[in-house]
């Protein structure tokens, strides 16, 4: 199923749930081992071990001092933030950039749900920042109800607030999804102020096809999605020139974001949702490991 | 207000093209939100295309700009009395009654008629006989400023000078057609000795024409023979032995040369269809009749030809301060339209 089809499905829940289960590897795994429910291993005793954690009917039975391992289980603060400015509206084949990152949000939600991550919801508007679901009980079903109702509209958030849970040395991920079209570079300066050691960064930065390549052929008004400003313009006239002057934008963005745990994915809009995932994903495990 | 060339007026038209291009541009372009919007209006300047009509005030002082250069082409003259008309009047029977509705409404009108011996027509019936009648000596004589109404046959029998000049704008009403009741008896008896020199092709068709309809037969020659006397001449030279001369391509031969004897009729024009509009007018057989028979020994203009021989005396006057009124404005606006346009693009 690609990413049309499922936003098509318009059920955030079922949507999620089809793209996380493709991605059966979890989120986050765990390579420390100690205290936990699920047995994972045996290993030898090292002056040290517990006493209590030494498997004493084992030793019964083989004459071995041998402690019981499970994986620990972590416990990580996901907090999604969804962009709503207007230029989310920007739809192309029947998709909006809006619907997708909302199937993507609420796949990340569903993968955290099923690991009892804390989960909490932050939309970005022209008033600022929201907090819309706070962690909690049930969490994940209120993030997709606010999802569902999310929309977009006006011009860029105020990128200059900050964030005030952010402040807290709680381990934690921070995922947004975004178009990061912005002039004047409000999106690195809110990214470089959320950037923590304590904190991974994750950015899916989701383009329409025709935003990164261009080739429309014929006479257009484009209308500015934020201001409602429109230009009447050739495309083939300035395509060069458009693909120059947005290469070389993502290339500064993309240099501008090279920060220590900030970790920046580009999703076409035609592209399935669960490699999108899966390359934001494997970002992440590399940094657990 | 009048105008002196109100067909320009008619240029008016040309104020719907801007208004088109407007509306034109308005509708094209399918609409497309769009969101990296900021790096499409970097490019925008480059790619304007051509003239851009993008608000009402430009469109407005574009149209302005033409109807203006309108204005200014068809001189417009404020005082509109002062253009009477005045009706000069070939005294000819065929002119009297081509136009003698046209020159009785005048009459009744109590505009100004004047035949062109410069007496005024008191009667239209009265056809003056001093013939020939010069209509430059009879405008000087009489004096008559104003917008000429010149009624006229169209042959050069009307004056001796090269070029008649006019106090004001004029029009021309020519009665195209020569063609005469032809006299019950055929007086010309054949067969007549022809030297055809000039334009062999077309004229030797005229007299096959002649022949023809009217059994007048010519034996033609087209070498001079020594001692033979020629009743009629085609050359591109007046030729003294012959009874009756044809010259054409005379508009190349001096001046002097030029006599006004009777036995020599004078053609600027080469005699071949291309040339000349009465030969391509299959004229030409009338016009060597009516030669022989001595009636007509003048040229027949076309209507360029007989355009040709009016000239409008420019005075000061008729330039007058509204036109340059008119200019001045125009300069302005486009000043105007042209700081407005840079101001938009820039």
């Amino acid at each position: 199923m690609d990413a049309a089809e499922l936003i098509r499905l318009n059920n955030l829940q079922l949507a999620a749930r089809v793209v996380s289960d493709r991605l059966l590897l979890g989120v986050h795994q765990s390579r420390r081992t100690g205290m936990g429910t699920e047995f994972e291993q045996y290993r030898p005793y090292f002056p040290g071990d517990d006493l209590r954690r030494v498997d004493w009917k084992l030793y019964a039975r083989s004459g071995r001092y041998l402690v019981k391992e499970s994986a620990t289980e972590s416990h990580l603060h996901i907090r999604l933030i969804l962009d709503l400015s207007g230029s989310m509206n920007y739809t192309e084949e029947g998709v909006s950039r809006l619907d997708y990152c909302k199937v993507l949000l609420a796949s990340l939600a569903y993968m955290g749900y099923r690991q009892n991550d804390p989960l909490s919801f932050y939309t970005l508007k022209e008033e600022g920042t929201e907090l819309l679901v706070k962690e909690g009980k049930n969490s994940f079903h209120r993030i997709l109800y606010q999802l569902e109702k999310a929309r977009a509209g006006g011009k860029g958030g105020n990128k200059d607030e900050r964030f005030p849970e952010f402040q807290q040395k709680q381990k934690e991920l921070l995922i947004l999804a975004s178009d990061l079209l912005e002039a004047g570079g409000e999106w690195v300066n809110l990214v470089k102020k959320a950037a923590s050691p304590y904190r991974q960064i994750l950015i899916f930065q989701v383009l329409g096809r025709q935003e990164t390549d261009f080739d429309l052929k014929g006479f257009y008004r484009f209308k500015d999605l934020e201001t409602g400003r429109n230009v009447e313009l050739e495309a083939e006239s300035i395509r060069k020139e458009f693909r120059e002057s947005f290469a070389a934008y993502l290339a500064g963005l993309e240099e501008a974001l090279r920060l220590p745990d900030v970790h920046l994915v580009r999703a076409s809009m035609d592209t399935p949702l669960a490699g999108v995932m899966a390359e934001g994903l494997k970002t992440i495990s590399r940094w657990n490991s | 207000m009048e105008f002196l060339n109100p067909g320009i007026g008619w240029g008016l038209l040309a104020l719907s093209i801007p208004v088109v291009l407007h509306f034109w541009h308005q509708k094209r372009g399918k609409e497309l939100p769009w969101a990296a919007y900021r790096w499409l209006s970097g490019a925008v300047l480059q790619s304007a295309r051509g003239i851009r009509l993008e608000n009402i005030l430009l469109l407005i002082l574009r149209c302005l700009l033409l109807a203006l250069l309108v204005l200014y082409l068809s001189e417009p003259l404020l005082k509109g009395s002062e253009q009477e008309k005045v009706h000069w009047v070939q005294p000819a029977k065929e002119v009297v009654d081509n136009f003698r509705f046209e020159l009785e409404e005048a009459g009744k009108k109590g505009e100004k008629r004047f035949w062109f011996n410069g007496d005024p027509v008191t009667e239209l019936n009265a056809i003056p006989a001093d013939q020939p009648a010069d209509l430059q000596l009879g405008m000087n004589k009489a004096k008559a400023e104003g917008k000429a109404e010149i009624y006229l046959a169209g042959h050069d029998g009307f004056t001796r000078f090269t070029k008649v000049y006019l106090p004001a704008a004029y029009t021309l009403h020519t009665v195209k057609s020569l063609y005469r009741e032809p006299s019950g008896q055929e007086t010309i008896q054949g067969p007549l000795k022809v030297l055809l020199q000039s334009e062999k092709e077309s004229i030797s068709a005229a007299l096959e024409a002649i022949t023809e309809v009217y059994g007048i037969r010519f034996e033609v020659d087209e070498q001079r023979k020594p001692g033979q006397r020629y009743d009629l001449s085609f050359t591109h030279q007046p030729d003294s032995s012959a009874t009756l001369n044809l010259v054409s391509g005379a508009a190349s031969l001096p001046v002097s040369s030029m006599t006004g004897d009777e036995r020599t009729v004078w053609f600027n024009e080469l005699l071949n269809p291309e040339t000349s509009d009465a030969v391509f007018n299959g004229e030409l057989p009338e016009i060597i009749l009516e030669a022989l028979r001595g009636e007509v020994p003048v040229r027949i203009l076309s209507d360029r030809q007989l355009r040709d021989k009016f000239a409008v005396r420019k005075a000061g006057r008729t330039e007058g301060w509204f036109s340059s009124v008119i200019l001045v404005l125009f300069i302005l606006i486009l000043g105007a339209e042209r700081a407005w346009a840079i101001h938009k693009n820039s």
